[in-house]
């Protein structure tokens, strides 16, 4: 496709629907662990963060107009670099959306499809995520769009809904854990606004350059709105006492919602939705994946990369054996790993380019 | 013997009369190269006899029944020549060609007779007077003084005088000319005009299009005042070489979509196109989809309601439905009926129709879903219920929703089929099987007749015909798919019935335009604004001119 | 475009295969047995005897679906010995025809003794449980929980499935008891600054003593209580709101009945609540819509004025001095006078004032003894001050050092009542 340039709405929908999916998970349930009734204020906390590290890459990337991190990678190290580069995101992102598919396909297992082999569902979105990658970035850009109002919706509707029995005093102790586990500890879990890294992928793909900072800003704080009211949903429905422990907060809180006698046990919509949440986060990072993979190979026929791709999440779910290890992968190695290459690895690609143009810049200005 | 020769013959007899009279179609040599192509690309000739022949080759005159040639002398300032007719029977007025074509032509009044050279100007002087005198010339002549008609051509191929001729006019030969003359006499028996069957509306214009493309033309004509509005005449079909007319108002519909409408409809190789809904096939954009990606409506001012917007209309000679392009999805789901209403109540009845969408496209399906996967999902009461009714019902539900779903489209086809005195008997039997009798044999559920009862008023709500088509089978499509595992395949077919409304493009717009990708939804969301409301045009149409009306369109309104 | 045809082809095998693989989880909704509500007993020896209630949908039972009369039968009980809920269940499906549902679970009934001896396992297993909703209602009954079951045919449903829900919403009308759900027992019993409590139920058979409830302990426990009671200078002896389940005279067939609270501490029964009580305990929780309180004349002793509160609005304050809990609620009450013997013409501005005095001292006493039950007899934080002390502290760990459940006995308390009185009379003038 040679128009793949997509709209603002589209763009912010791209980076909302990763933290969301997450959200649907254990993202709350994971910083609420670490910082229990002090998690809404980490949440605040983790979002100016995230703020102001785009704002910092922002400025990085602002002599990079129109290139994404991949061309900056080029730009510092040749093509090594950038393969290198590309290889690690690939893999970063075949690991992340495997170890959530098999979160998410055995969270459907434990809910109603408790016969049906695990690998078999995942083997369902996967399908799906390619299919959705015939039709093209942009389309797929856009049914995402078009599914992100009614998810949000359904946090606000689960938020709204709960309002009723939310106990306000368990937003205290303030400090939860303390304010070393609030705000210097707390700050890792900044790896929830991963997604940020696909704004830097995206730069390439916004119909106005000039749009990008507007973009990065939107859906970071947008993200951080959203994180904060599942937090506190969660945190105000249940003891912090449990706060850390159910696998499927999110859920387990969609099913105690009702409205009169009538509207009760609604979670299965909840289902309804979640199901094309992930539908489309699945399709998202395939898109991505194969955008990398493209530029990296420069073929035309993208079949075989995304037959590669949905091959290497379908092994990622094959490999946990357990519960504990999802959990394990999903917490701990998830979010290091996320912290390492997204903020880390970019940041060095980033400042290097950055001071690489300048020094070029200071060179051409003596010559 | 004899006797055994008898016997021979007599079991002979037998065999031959054993041998039933059995007739098949033999093979053709395909007629590619046929004397007739010969005859192709060919102008006329300037002698009268050579021309006869030719015509009479070319029209098969010998077989053919209705091709009417009059041969006759024309008289022409007291000369005569040999000349002849050429029309086709029952498709001119043979009234007009008796009293204006062939009575002046042959008979011998005054001024014809005498071979009075003609005056152009005349100027006297003084005892002299200066005349500019005309040289006689036999074509002019018959054209200016001896055909009494207002549309009178003179062509000189014959490929197009024959595609003429075919739609009704009468051609002129005569001796030493070599053209013909062409006059347009058409008059046949129409439909007239008449209410629109399929798209009735309360309250709005009750004339809808006929068959004929020229009273089609017409009626979009009386309805737009406007000099832009522009009819151009395109011939589809190589063998059967009918008209079509695009209609669009110059100066405000995109000029790179009536381009492109026309690069498609003169770039298709068929050897004919009978209907309009045949075309559709051909000029759509994705052939394989179900999804109408174009619209037909037979309501003359619906059509010039959406060439006010921009859109282009394509009328099809022969067809009594014009075609609107581009389209969105969103335009399906409303009426001709909406914009003569209150915006209030329009936009009630868009909502229904909305939700009447959803119904008809989900229901079975989600049904399906709850009731095998997702009972919780039920209030108690309702799900005792459901239980209770089907107690005695011995099928799955899967089975007992697609018994009821396939005797549904039984009766609806079989009741479009039938000829009229028996459609309601089919709605009788129809409503015996689909009602009581199905329950009370514990067939299938009380409830499931609610669900099927209530799909299939809601798949009626829906003002598009094709459109309802495509709700069909995506139907049966979600009713499976909700059996197969629940709320995970509604999710399946959702997502990817999304991604194919998003991929699709109608003649260049994007399927759902106005909201994906979003455009400026100010003035066309899916509710209507009220009148004075709708100031500009659909940005998705990228028109020439985007302001329908100004800030203040009721001027009466300020005071000065 | 060719791979499309093949990824849309090869998902459709997988969406086939899924169905083949799980399809013995998946069971017709005709062959499932839908269970209303769920009994927990414990036996002589030590074993757990669950009961369930299972719906029959009309129309099942025989073949007649068009006669709806006679619904007195719409569910039956079932129970079995067993070591565990999930075992329990599976006894049940091994001899029933058809397998328990318990997606529309009402009710969870806890007998009494079990209450006493911890419920905390099968709360876990309940909240666990991917069908039982959070939102099913706890009821502890004073009774057998099978016998609970077995009696609760309601007069005036004809699904008892809708009676539980219904019943339940009772509370909102007399205050008597407060309406609990499996989550927010969950949540009080989990949570940290407050103690759970649970709807007491029993079933009431107007007097004559029901075979398989075991009324004496908790009789002596509710006599103590009215013992408190008497001790004070008011009497509420005789009014109609200290009964607890199960005591209340009513003459009727024998029916469930929901009155009163029954209060833990940690996971096991300590004690139970009454009517007034009861009441006093959703005045301080601010969740009183209205009830209906008989107190004493202030012209004849004899007499009752009934007032009927509204609008009643509680702002509790918790101050730790030297680590021991001051506890100030400050509430403000509604009420309207409905009835009183005495004449209308009495109701001067004075006596109104009187009214508003006794009515006070009234609200005063038993909202004492209430606090004084919960805080001394069984020292237990159901009224959740817990969630305003802990605005006092910083972390988390040392909210937990402090221990907020064992301090409350420590706790001294200041109520502060304000009460207004309202009257409507229809008639004016007689």
């Amino acid at each position: 496709m040679n128009n793949n340039k997509i709209g603002f709405v589209e763009s912010i929908s791209l980076t909302l629907i990763v933290i969301i999916s997450h959200i649907l998970l254990n993202l709350p349930n994971e910083i609420l662990g670490s910082t229990a009734s002090s998690g809404p204020l980490n949440v605040i906390y983790i979002t100016v963060l995230a703020v102001i590290i785009f704002l910092v890459f922002n400025k990085l990337f602002s002599s990079f107009q129109g290139k994404d991190i991949l061309d900056v990678a080029e730009f510092v190290g040749g093509s090594i670099l950038k393969k290198v580069v590309s290889i690690i995101y690939t893999l970063y992102f075949i690991f992340t959306c495997g170890i959530l598919l098999l979160n998410f396909a055995n969270t459907l297992k434990t809910i109603y499809l408790q016969d049906m082999p695990t690998s078999l569902i995942c083997l369902v979105f996967i399908l799906i995520a390619l299919i959705a990658n015939q039709f093209g970035f942009k389309n797929v850009s856009r049914t995402n769009a078009i599914i992100l109002p009614f998810i949000v919706v359904a946090i606000l509707i689960i938020f709204f809904a709960l309002s009723v029995r939310f106990v306000p005093e368990r937003f205290f102790p303030v400090l939860g854990y303390g304010v070393n586990n609030t705000f210097i500890l707390g700050a890792t879990n900044i790896f929830a606004f991963g997604q940020i890294i696909l704004l830097f992928l995206l730069r390439s793909h916004h119909k106005e350059p000039k749009d990008t900072k507007k973009i990065g800003l939107t859906s970071i704080i947008l993200s951080g709105l959203i994180l904060f009211i599942s937090v506190t949903s969660l945190i105000l429905i249940f003891p912090f006492a449990t706060g850390g422990e159910g696998i499927l907060s999110i859920y387990m809180i969609t099913r105690s919602i009702q409205f009169g006698t009538f509207f009760q046990r609604v979670d299965a919509f909840f289902i309804l939705i979640w199901v094309l949440t992930f539908f489309s986060y699945l399709s998202v990072i395939f898109a991505f994946t194969l955008k990398i993979t493209n530029k990296n190979l420069k073929t035309q026929n993208s079949n075989i990369p995304a037959f590669l791709i949905g091959l290497g999440v379908f092994i990622v779910t094959l490999i946990p054996q357990n519960i504990a290890q999802i959990r394990f992968a999903e917490n701990v190695i998830y979010k290091y790993v996320c912290l390492i290459i997204v903020f880390g690895m970019s940041f060095a690609i980033l400042l290097l380019g950055y001071l690489k143009k300048n020094k070029k810049g200071m060179v051409t200005i003596r010559s | 013997m004899k006797f055994i020769k008898k016997l021979k013959e007599f079991f002979n007899s037998l065999t031959q009369n054993d041998e039933s009279y059995d007739f098949s179609i033999s093979k053709e040599t395909p007629s590619e190269s046929q004397p007739e192509d010969l005859l192709k690309n060919q102008s006329i000739y300037p002698s009268l006899d050579v021309n006869l022949e030719y015509i009479k080759a070319r029209y098969n005159v010998l077989i053919n029944s209705d091709i009417k040639i009059r041969e006759f002398m024309l008289n022409a300032k007291g000369k005569q020549f040999k000349a002849f007719l050429l029309y086709i029977d029952g498709l001119v007025d043979t009234t007009s060609i008796n009293d204006f074509i062939l009575n002046p032509l042959m008979l011998k009044n005054f001024s014809n007779q005498n071979n009075d050279p003609q005056i152009v100007s005349e100027a006297i002087t003084t005892n002299i007077s200066v005349r500019k005198v005309k040289r006689f010339n036999i074509t002019d002549y018959i054209y200016e003084c001896l055909l009494p008609q207002n549309s009178v051509k003179k062509i000189s191929s014959f490929d197009e005088l024959v595609q003429n001729v075919n739609s009704g006019d009468c051609a002129l030969f005569v001796d030493t000319i070599n053209f013909a003359f062409d006059i347009d006499i058409k008059k046949f028996a129409q439909r007239s005009i008449s209410e629109p069957k399929n798209e009735p509306v309360v309250r709005g214009s009750q004339e809808a299009f006929v068959e004929n493309l020229r009273t089609n033309t017409s009626l979009i004509r009386r309805n737009i005042n406007n000099e832009n509005l522009i009819i151009e005449n395109i011939t589809i079909g190589k063998t059967n070489k009918n008209n079509c007319a695009v209609c669009y108002i110059k100066d405000i519909a995109n000029s790179s979509l009536i381009s492109e409408t026309k690069y498609r409809l003169n770039n298709l190789d068929v050897d004919y196109v009978l209907s309009s809904s045949e075309l559709i096939q051909l000029i759509k954009d994705d052939p394989e989809t179900t999804l109408p990606e174009i619209m037909t409506t037979e309501r003359a001012d619906k059509a010039c309601s959406y060439l006010l917007q921009g859109r282009v209309i394509i009328i099809y000679n022969g067809s009594p439905y014009a075609l609107i392009l581009p389209i969105t999805l969103f335009d399906f789901i409303s009426s001709g009926e909406d914009v003569n209403l209150n915006y209030h109540f329009a936009n009630l009845l868009k909502i229904i129709r909305g939700i009447a969408f959803f119904i008809t496209l989900l229901l079975p399906g989600l049904y399906l879903a709850i009731t095998i996967y997702h009972r919780e999902l039920l209030p108690t009461e309702l799900l005792y219920s459901i239980v209770a009714s089907r107690v005695n019902v011995p099928f799955p539900i899967l089975v007992e929703i697609l018994i009821m779903e396939l005797s549904f489209e039984l009766i609806r086809e079989a009741g479009l089929r039938v000829p009229s005195p028996l459609g309601s008997t089919v709605g009788i039997v129809g409503a015996l099987v689909l009602g009581e009798a199905a329950v009370s044999a514990s067939i299938v559920s009380p409830i499931l007749i609610i669900i099927i009862a209530i799909t299939a008023i809601s798949s009626f709500a829906i003002p598009d015909f094709s459109l309802g088509f495509h709700l069909r089978i995506a139907r049966f499509a979600y009713t499976l798919l909700g059996s197969l595992c629940g709320f995970l395949g509604i999710g399946v077919g959702l997502f990817i019935h999304l991604i194919t409304l998003c991929s699709l493009k109608s003649f260049g717009v994007p399927y759902l335009s106005p909201y994906m990708p979003k455009t400026n939804i100010r003035n066309n969301s899916y509710l209507l604004k009220p009148v004075w409301k709708r100031e500009k045009r659909s940005d998705f149409l990228n028109t020439k001119r985007t302001t329908v009306q100004d800030n203040i369109s009721m001027k009466w309104r300020e005071k000065n | 475009m060719k791979a499309k045809k093949i990824l849309v082809f090869m998902l459709i095998v997988v969406l086939i295969l899924i169905t083949l693989f799980g399809m013995n989880s998946v069971t017709s909704m005709d062959n499932l047995a839908y269970v209303v509500a769920v009994g927990f007993d414990i036996k002589d020896t030590g074993k757990l005897e669950l009961s369930f209630q299972i719906a029959l949908p009309s129309g099942s039972e025989g073949g007649s679906s068009g006669s709806s009369s006679s619904q007195s039968s719409s569910s039956i009980v079932t129970s079995v010995e067993c070591n565990s809920f999930e075992s329990g269940v599976n006894l049940v499906n091994s001899y029933l025809s058809k397998e328990l549902n318990l997606s529309h679970c009402k009710a969870v009934v806890f007998s009494e003794e079990i209450a006493s001896q911890g419920i905390g396992e099968y709360l876990y297993t309940l909240i666990n449980h991917v069908e039982i909703r959070p939102t099913c209602n706890v009821i502890i009954s004073k009774c057998n929980a099978k016998y609970f079951l077995n009696n609760s045919s309601p007069m005036l449903e004809q699904l008892s499935s809708k009676y539980y829900e219904i019943a339940s919403t009772s509370e909102r009308v007399t205050g008597y008891t407060y309406n609990i759900t499996l989550l927010d027992f969950f949540s009080d019993f989990a949570d940290s600054f407050t103690e759970c409590f649970a709807t007491l139920g029993s079933v009431n058979d107007g007097g004559i003593s029901s075979s398989g409830s075991n009324n004496n302990s908790s009789n002596s426990s509710s006599n103590g209580s009215n013992s408190d009671q008497s001790s004070s200078s008011l009497s509420s002896e005789g009014t109609d709101d200290s009964y607890v389940a199960s005591e209340t005279p009513i003459d009727s067939q024998k029916n469930i009945e929901n009155l009163g609270l029954a209060v833990f501490k940690g996971d096991k029964l300590v004690g139970e609540l009454n009517g007034v009580e009861c009441i006093a305990h959703l005045i301080l929780t601010n969740e009183l819509e209205n009830a209906v309180i008989s107190v004493p004349s202030p012209f004849e002793s004899t007499n009752y004025i009934d007032l009927y509160l509204t609008n009643s609005k509680c702002k509790s304050k918790v101050y730790l001095t030297n680590g021991t809990p001051y506890i100030k609620p400050s509430i403000d009450l509604s009420a309207r006078i409905i009835s009183m013997s005495d004449d209308y013409k009495d109701l001067t501005e004075e006596n109104i004032e009187l009214i508003e005095e006794y009515a006070k001292y009234y609200v005063e006493r038993f909202i004492y003894d209430y606090l004084y039950k919960t805080a001394k007899v069984f020292k237990s934080d159901i009224t959740a001050f817990g969630k305003y002390a802990v605005s006092n502290f910083a972390t988390i760990d040392e909210w937990n050092k402090y221990n907020w459940l064992d301090n409350y006995q420590n706790s001294f308390f200041n109520v502060d009542i304000n009460v207004d009185i309202v009257s409507r009379y229809l008639l004016i003038d007689t």
